[in-house]
């Protein structure tokens, strides 16, 4: 038998119980015949570790600590002088609130009550986002590089929009008439509420996140919608044609609304079409590197996309240099 | 909820199975940690920034896990060699997973594992099976079993230990 296949089943045999007083004596001189083979079976062992679920008690462990603290603190005639510094120190944050003025209506195409066969569009050009109200009583937020398309006949009764793009929607209520987002990956349907779409054609992903009330998605024709709940969220991968339904921070999924640039763990090549979609510029790479990184962070953009690229440039090492209107070339540059 | 809380609830299930790296026995993992809690509590601790308290929890398990070790003296002396071993392993710079990783993203992880791989880390590590009765489960040989198992880690680690966070949070610029 081969010595490494060897070695792996005896590591295996040992972190996962019953191996033989042999094995373990063959494990101990391989073990201790090299800092190599130590470092192999800690780090394997370590993963092991890791990957353990358990049952989170740190609830019960919460109040069994008080409980253990207060016959402590009695018999020892201690002062729970601690109450005095509860209420702590607060980190104040300040809010920037956008007004009105960063939603530059726009609307192209003509009158809004136009005829049975006219297409009414609302394009919102990268760089900048728009507000759009319906004439059901519907308000929808669009994000940079989107557009909300319905035929001239949207009246209270016959609700139905095509996106391709992300857009907020605030529907209003109507339990008769239920409100229809189309994109070109799957449709929306509601009554009352208010969620978040994201479906640009040039993603590999289409993302609905809810953030109150009830929605039905329709994935495929002839197949039972899939409905989720508040502070969920359902992502579709486009190529595989296969969607998940996750917890998800509704409010960082649609901070964009309130002019900020939140996200939470995304990947470079994500990070890099939405600041392109933000910023109205073109960002090439070509670095493999940089595709494994992944980004937090909350930007209010009322930075440039120069000091956008500075910050990266602080944590990542990259470096990028201006190569004509509205373009940039990054670059990884080895430590 | 009060910092202190918050902290305990944060860290808490963290810290107990890092410190169930090192002891096997679970109550006398959670009276280490009980201890550790109650100084953070009496010096104030939870006031400290999070990533000094984080690394002063988790060296606090650490150390507490050694003293365990050392003032047990009917301790088996190959499991003795072995703890000892793995603290000096540690102390020597690499930190653990637990420590590095929110669980989260160690269960997100085992996720993205290949099926074959994913099913024995979920049937040990989630369900509690040993190598045979897995082996019996899925109806593959043991040494199949034990194969998987050891590459199926191997893969674990090194998703995780690839993977860089970027954090550019709250980033503050002057004004032009």
């Amino acid at each position: 038998m081969n010595q490494k296949t060897n070695i792996e089943q005896l590591i295996a045999r040992h972190l996962n119980g019953e191996s033989t007083s042999s094995d373990r004596e063959t494990f101990k001189i391989w073990l201790e015949s090299s800092e190599e083979n130590r470092k192999l079976f800690y780090q394997t062992k370590d993963t092991w570790d890791a990957s353990v679920k358990e049952k989170d008690n740190s609830k019960d462990a919460l109040l069994h600590f008080y409980k253990r603290q207060a016959s402590q603190n009695s018999s020892f005639g201690k002062t729970l002088y601690l109450w005095k510094t509860i209420a702590g120190v607060a980190a104040v944050i300040a809010v920037v609130f956008f007004s009105a003025f960063l939603f530059n209506m726009f609307t192209r195409g003509e009158e809004v009550t136009g005829s049975k066969t006219e297409l009414v569009s609302f394009k919102v050009p990268m760089g900048s986002r728009s507000q759009v109200n319906l004439p059901d009583g519907t308000n929808v937020i669009l994000n940079s590089g989107s557009e909300l398309k319905y035929q001239g006949v949207f009246t209270n009764k016959n609700r139905e929009v095509s996106l391709s793009g992300e857009a907020f929607f605030m529907v209003k209520s109507d339990k008769e008439h239920p409100f229809i987002v189309k994109t070109s990956d799957l449709n929306v349907e509601v009554t009352g509420t208010q969620f978040n779409i994201c479906s640009y054609a040039d993603d590999s992903f289409s993302k609905v996140s809810l953030l109150e009330g009830k929605v039905r998605i329709q994935l495929e024709q002839g197949e039972p919608a899939v409905g989720i709940v508040p502070g969920q969220q359902l992502y579709l991968n486009k190529e595989e044609r296969k969607y998940s339904v996750s917890e998800s921070d509704v409010d960082i999924e649609s901070s964009w609304k309130e002019g900020e640039f939140r996200f939470k763990e995304i990947a470079f090549p994500e990070l890099i079409k939405r600041l392109e979609r933000w910023y109205d510029v073109r960002l090439t790479y070509t670095a493999p590197q940089l595709k494994e990184m992944l980004y937090s962070g909350n930007f209010r953009n009322q930075e440039s996309i120069w000091q956008v690229l500075d910050a990266l440039k602080l944590t990542t090492p990259i470096d990028y240099e201006k190569t004509g209107f509205r373009k940039f070339e990054i670059r990884y540059k080895a430590k | 909820m009060t910092d202190f809380d918050q902290i305990f609830q944060k860290y808490y299930h963290s810290l107990f199975l890092y410190g169930k790296k090192f002891i096997n026995n679970e109550n006398d993992v959670c009276d280490i940690l009980q201890e550790i809690f109650m100084v953070v509590w009496e010096n104030r601790k939870y006031k400290l920034e999070d990533v000094h308290l984080k690394s002063y929890l988790f060296n606090s398990v650490r150390n507490s896990c050694l003293n365990y070790h050392r003032h047990r003296a009917v301790v088996n002396k190959y499991k003795e060699y072995e703890v000892f071993n793995e603290l000096n392993f540690y102390e020597s710079g690499e930190k653990s997973l637990i420590e590095k990783e929110d669980l989260n993203n160690i269960y997100e992880a085992i996720s993205l594992l290949k099926e074959d791989y994913k099913e024995v880390i979920e049937l040990s590590r989630f369900e509690g099976l040993k190598n045979k009765e897995i082996a019996e489960k899925l109806n593959i040989p043991l040494r199949t079993v034990e194969t998987r198992l050891f590459r199926a880690l191997s893969a674990l680690k090194k998703m995780l230990t690839q993977r860089q966070i970027f954090i550019l949070v709250n980033m503050i610029f002057e004004s032009d």
